[in-house]
């Protein structure tokens, strides 16, 4: 008797616990939206530099000249310049797939985290710029998920504050090389970065399927979550698009909000998405962020809650790498993940209100 | 002495149970994080050991 009824407890168990995978493993949303929903005709923004003057200058004080300078790896300082003469001599490319292949090994090789390639979308420039090119090859660099945890320590925040915003020079020199590598086949190029862009980055990157528009108005990818800095290359050099992907990260946004409840300016809107500029997203108040982090004179107080709160920021391992997956799966399963996610104690909202107004 | 069927397909999720307690506990471990490691830790060790007593202890021929 007993026998039989631990043959019904193992049974009954194990039913669980594969039926349990089978349902996660399941690709249940077939109708996942990765990509943007449009409708009608987009707002092109102004140029960066616009927005800059018009939210933080006259005091702004950032990268103003044509050049770029970085340490090399002997410890020189290399001066790249931002435009130069294409060759005139333009070697043929016959196989756009092979050359895609090689644009992204090369930049992978240079440090890259994630490279994608998309045909540049023109809606997706800076009103008024007179870019024609083709494609765009964009590429994201991760920070280390160290800089996007919330210290309590301020020495820790502050380092991991300023060492975030390095790490949009480190993209940067990767798409200038790019840049400069293709000018020397004969074809146009121009990197874009920082305040440099001439492009609107995150929806050039999302038509890349590098990731999907997260809630907190940043690209949130499967790998490393909200913490890539990304860079583009755009060029007429003949390259072999990707395509935009599902990943389950917009739909989990949709019933996820803890971005919006950590973020200390309120700026990040809570509720289902809304039609911004001709975009269906989560339009983010731009001014209350920058009044909150920027203090005028080139000093700003640490700010990272929208990428740390959020469950997608995480190491890349394979624990999460299989979180991911299972996302982009089922909404059971971003549900589960979300509330799994609360349970461990991630994305742990610090209070990072100065204690007192910087002079 | 030869075990049921249904015995091989417990300790198989057992075994199942075990690399996943690995996996996840390994991870968080490496990320440096105290309480996904002891939640995890908790977690998967209430779950081993329940399945575990009933593998070994619970169906014990009388």
């Amino acid at each position: 008797m007993k026998q039989k009824k631990r043959k019904i407890v193992i049974l009954a168990g194990s039913f669980l616990f594969f039926g349990f995978w089978i349902v996660a493993l399941l690709p249940i949303d077939d109708g996942l939206q990765g990509s943007y929903q449009i409708s009608g005709d987009i707002e092109q923004p102004h140029n960066p530099k616009d927005l800059f003057s018009t939210l933080m200058a006259p005091e702004y004080s950032g990268p103003k000249d044509k050049t770029f300078a970085f340490q090399g790896i002997c410890n020189e300082t290399i001066t790249v310049q931002l435009q130069a003469p294409v060759n005139p001599i333009k070697t043929v490319v016959t196989d756009a797939a092979s050359q895609s292949a090689q644009v992204k090994e090369m930049v992978k090789s240079m440090g890259a985290d994630l490279v994608g390639i998309c045909k540049l979308d023109p809606r997706w420039k800076f009103r008024g710029v007179p870019l024609s090119h083709q494609y765009a090859v964009v590429i994201a660099e991760a920070l280390p998920y160290r800089f996007c945890k919330e210290y309590e320590d301020d020495l820790k925040a502050m380092i991991s504050t300023r060492a975030a915003l390095d790490f949009y020079k480190a993209g940067g020199r990767i798409a200038l090389f790019l840049a400069q590598s293709i000018w020397e086949l004969g074809y146009p190029a121009r990197a874009h970065y920082e305040s440099w862009s001439q492009v609107m980055t995150i929806p050039v990157a999302i038509d890349a399927g590098i990731g999907e528009l997260g809630r907190n108005g940043l690209l949130i990818t499967p790998q490393f979550g909200p913490r890539c800095r990304i860079s583009v290359v755009t060029t007429d050099l003949p390259l072999e698009p990707d395509k935009p992907k599902s990943m389950g990260i917009r739909a989990s946004c949709e019933i996820c909000d803890k971005c919006a409840l950590a973020c200390p300016a309120r700026a990040i809107p809570r509720g289902g998405e809304a039609l911004s500029g001709g975009v269906s997203k989560w339009p983010i108040d731009v001014k209350k962020c920058f009044n909150y982090w920027y203090k005028g004179e080139n000093s700003w107080v640490r700010c990272l809650t929208c990428m740390t709160s959020c469950p997608w920021n995480k190491p890349d391992n394979v624990l999460h790498r299989l979180g991911s997956f299972l996302a982009s799966r089922s909404s059971f399963n971003r549900w589960l993940l979300i509330k799994t996610d609360d349970l461990m104690g991630y994305g742990r909202c610090v209070d990072t209100l100065p204690k007192e107004a910087p002079q | 002495m030869s075990i049921a069927w249904y015995e091989w397909l417990g300790w198989l999720v057992e075994a199942l149970l075990l690399v996943l307690a690995l996996l996840v506990i390994g991870s968080t471990i490496s990320e440096g994080e105290m309480r996904p490691t002891v939640v995890s830790a908790a977690m998967f060790g209430a779950i081993i050991g329940l399945w575990t007593w009933i593998m070994v202890r619970y169906g014990k021929q009388e």
